[in-house]
C-alpha cells in the first residue's frame, strides 16, 4: 500500500488537535501506515444491508 | 490440618470458603497470610500499585465476627481479593495507572466493587494495569507487573496485575476489564482462568472507560468454580449503567454440576490453527489436545467456517481507539506529557480514523454479530486458542505488534458474547497457554460448564510458579 504523504498525514494529525514533537509524529506516522493494510481489509468487507442500528429496549426508561 | 501461610495463599476460593465456614481458619489469618506473601514476593512481581493492609485486616475482622455469629454471607465471605486500578473504590486512589489521574480518589465504589463488598470479600488492594487499559507495559505511573512464571516476560494486558497477582498467589481473585482481550490475554499467559461475561451482564458504572461499547468487567481466578462465584456476586442489572441487562441471573455454580455430553463445539480451524499466520505450533497442539479431552468427556467437536474471524479484530480495534480518543481528546491536547508514550500513540491513532472508517467498523460489527448468531444455531460453543503464543519477553516488546497477531479475542468484544480463557498446558519455555471457549449471549452457564469439565480433567491449576 502506498504510504501517506507527510502533508496528508499532518492534515490528519492537525484535526486531532494533538501537538506531537517531530520524533513522536514520525513514530505515529509509521504506526498509522502499518495499520493501513488492516483498514483496507476492513473497507473491503461486503457489509451488504448491515446498518449501524441502535438497540431499543422495550423496558427503556423503566427503573 | 497444618497449613503454611503460602499454602493458604494457593487455596482456591472454594477450599478457603469451606475452611472459613467451618471455622478451621479465620479471615484474619487468611488475610495476614496474603499480606505476608505480598511482602515476600511482590517486590519481584510488581502486581500491587496500592496495598490496603490496615483496611483489609479491619474488613477481615468484621468478616470473622460475622462468621462466628453465624452470619455467613456465602462463598466470598472473608476471601481476599484485589482489583484492577480502574475500578472506583471509595476513599482509595483509582488512577488507571496514569499520571493524568495520579491523585484521583473517588467518593464511591463502582457497582461491582460494592457488590463484592456486600458478598463479604476483603479488599487487599489495587493492582497494576496497562495505562487506561491500553497503553502497554510502559506506563506513566508505577512499575508494571511481570509474569510470575518468568519474570522477564510480560503478564499480558491490560489487566496485567490481575493475572500476575492471581497466578503468584497474591490474591484469590481479581476483577479485570476486557475491551479487546484484556482479561483473557493475562489469564492465558499467567495460567489463570479469566472470564469476559456477556456485554450488559456486569455493570460498568464506576469503571474508567476505554471504549464504552466494548468494555466488559469480569473476574480472573485460579479455577472456573471460583470464577463462577465472583460472577454470581457481580452479575445483574444496574440502573446506573445504561447498557446493563435485565436478563435473569442464573445459578452459575449449579451449572458446573452438569457434564458436557451432548454439547457441540465448533472450531474455526482455518483461522486459529494457521501456523503460517504466526500461531505457535505448540499452542495448536495444546488446544487440539484439550479439544480431544472434551470429546472424551462426551462433547462433539467439529470444524466450522467463520469467515469474519479474518476482519472482526480490526473492527474491534477501530471502534476501541475511536471511542478512546473521544473520551481522552481534551486531556490529550492539554496534558499530553502525562500520558505514557505507547498510550498517547494509541489514542491519537484513534483521532486519525475517519468517520467512514468508524462507520464501516460498526457495519462490519453488525455482520460479525449476524455470522456468529447463525453459527450458534448449529453449535453450542466456539473454541480456539486465547492467544497465538505464550507471553513475550518484556525487553523489546512492542505493544503495536498486537496489530499483526491473529486476533482471537477482539471478535467477542464486538459481538458481546461471553468468552473464557482456561489453562490448557505449558509451552516448552515453561509458560502457560490458554484455551478460549465462547458461547451464546447470557449463556455463561454453558461456557463455565465446558471450561470446568475440561479443567477438572486436566488440572493445570494445580501447578504453581516458582517464586
Amino acid at each position: 500500500m502506498a504510504s501517506i504523504s507527510d502533508q496528508e498525514f499532518d492534515l490528519l494529525l492537525a484535526r486531532t488537535g494533538v501537538n506531537l514533537p517531530p520524533v513522536e509524529r514520525a513514530r505515529l506516522k509509521t504506526i498509522y501506515e502499518n495499520l493501513k493494510p488492516a483498514l483496507k481489509t476492513l473497507h473491503e468487507v461486503d457489509v451488504d444491508d448491515h446498518e449501524v442500528a441502535g438497540d431499543f429496549s422495550p423496558d427503556w426508561g423503566a427503573d | 490440618m497444618a497449613q503454611t501461610s503460602s499454602d493458604l495463599c494457593f487455596l482456591t476460593i472454594r477450599q478457603a470458603g469451606e475452611l472459613l465456614r467451618g471455622l478451621e481458619i479465620s479471615p484474619v489469618e487468611l488475610t495476614r497470610a496474603f499480606l505476608e506473601r505480598i511482602q515476600q514476593v511482590d517486590s519481584r512481581v510488581h502486581s500491587y500499585v496500592t496495598l490496603l493492609a490496615d483496611s483489609a485486616l479491619a474488613e477481615a475482622r468484621t468478616a470473622e465476627g460475622e462468621i462466628l455469629q453465624g452470619r455467613y454471607r456465602g462463598p466470598l465471605h472473608g476471601i481476599p481479593l484485589a482489583h484492577k486500578d480502574l475500578y472506583d473504590t471509595a476513599g482509595v486512589r483509582t488512577s488507571g495507572q496514569s499520571k493524568v489521574l495520579e491523585n484521583r480518589v473517588p467518593s464511591r465504589d463502582a457497582t461491582v466493587i460494592a457488590r463484592l463488598r456486600e458478598a463479604g470479600s476483603v479488599l487487599l488492594g489495587k493492582v497494576a494495569m496497562y495505562e487506561f487499559a491500553l497503553g502497554g507495559p510502559e506506563t506513566s505511573l508505577f512499575d508494571q507487573a511481570v509474569n510470575p512464571w518468568d519474570l522477564e516476560c510480560v503478564s499480558g494486558g491490560s489487566s496485567s496485575g490481575s493475572g500476575a497477582a492471581v497466578a503468584a498467589g497474591l490474591c484469590m481473585g481479581s476483577l479485570g476489564s476486557d475491551t479487546g482481550g484484556s482479561i483473557r490475554w493475562p489469564a492465558s499467559v499467567c495460567g489463570t482462568v479469566g472470564l469476559k461475561p456477556t456485554y450488559g451482564r456486569s455493570s460498568r458504572f464506576g469503571v474508567l472507560p476505554l471504549s464504552w461499547s466494548l468494555d466488559h468487567c469480569g473476574p480472573l481466578t485460579r479455577t472456573v468454580e471460583d470464577t463462577a462465584y465472583m460472577l454470581q456476586a457481580i452479575a445483574g442489572h444496574d440502573p446506573n449503567d445504561p447498557t446493563s441487562s435485565r436478563a435473569p441471573v442464573p445459578d452459575y455454580s449449579a451449572a458446573l454440576r452438569e457434564d458436557v455430553k451432548g454439547l457441540t463445539i465448533g472450531v474455526p480451524a482455518h483461522y486459529c490453527f494457521d501456523t503460517a499466520a504466526g500461531v505457535d505450533p505448540e499452542v495448536v497442539a495444546a488446544v487440539k489436545q484439550a479439544l480431544s479431552e472434551l470429546e472424551d468427556l462426551g462433547a462433539t467437536v467439529r470444524e466450522v467456517e467463520v469467515p469474519c474471524m479474518e476482519y472482526a479484530g480490526i473492527a474491534d480495534v477501530v471502534i476501541m481507539i475511536s471511542e478512546a480518543y473521544a473520551y481522552h481528546s481534551r486531556n490529550l491536547k492539554s496534558q499530553l506529557d502525562n500520558y505514557g508514550q505507547p498510550l498517547h500513540y494509541w489514542f491519537t491513532l484513534g483521532g486519525l480514523m475517519s468517520g467512514n472508517d468508524v462507520i464501516q467498523a460498526h457495519r462490519v460489527r453488525s455482520r460479525v454479530k449476524r455470522e456468529f448468531a447463525d453459527l450458534l444455531r448449529q453449535v453450542d460453543l466456539v473454541a480456539m486458542p486465547t492467544v497465538g503464543g505464550p507471553a513475550p519477553k518484556t525487553q523489546g516488546f512492542d505493544i503495536f505488534s498486537f496489530l499483526e497477531w491473529p486476533n482471537f479475542m477482539g471478535p467477542f468484544n464486538i459481538t458481546g458474547m461471553p468468552a473464557i480463557s482456561v489453562p490448557c498446558g505449558f509451552h516448552s519455555t515453561g509458560l502457560p497457554l490458554g484455551l478460549q471457549l465462547t458461547g451464546r449471549p447470557f449463556d455463561e452457564p454453558t461456557v463455565l460448564r465446558a471450561a470446568y469439565a475440561y479443567e477438572q480433567r486436566a488440572k493445570w491449576y494445580e501447578r504453581r510458579p516458582a517464586l
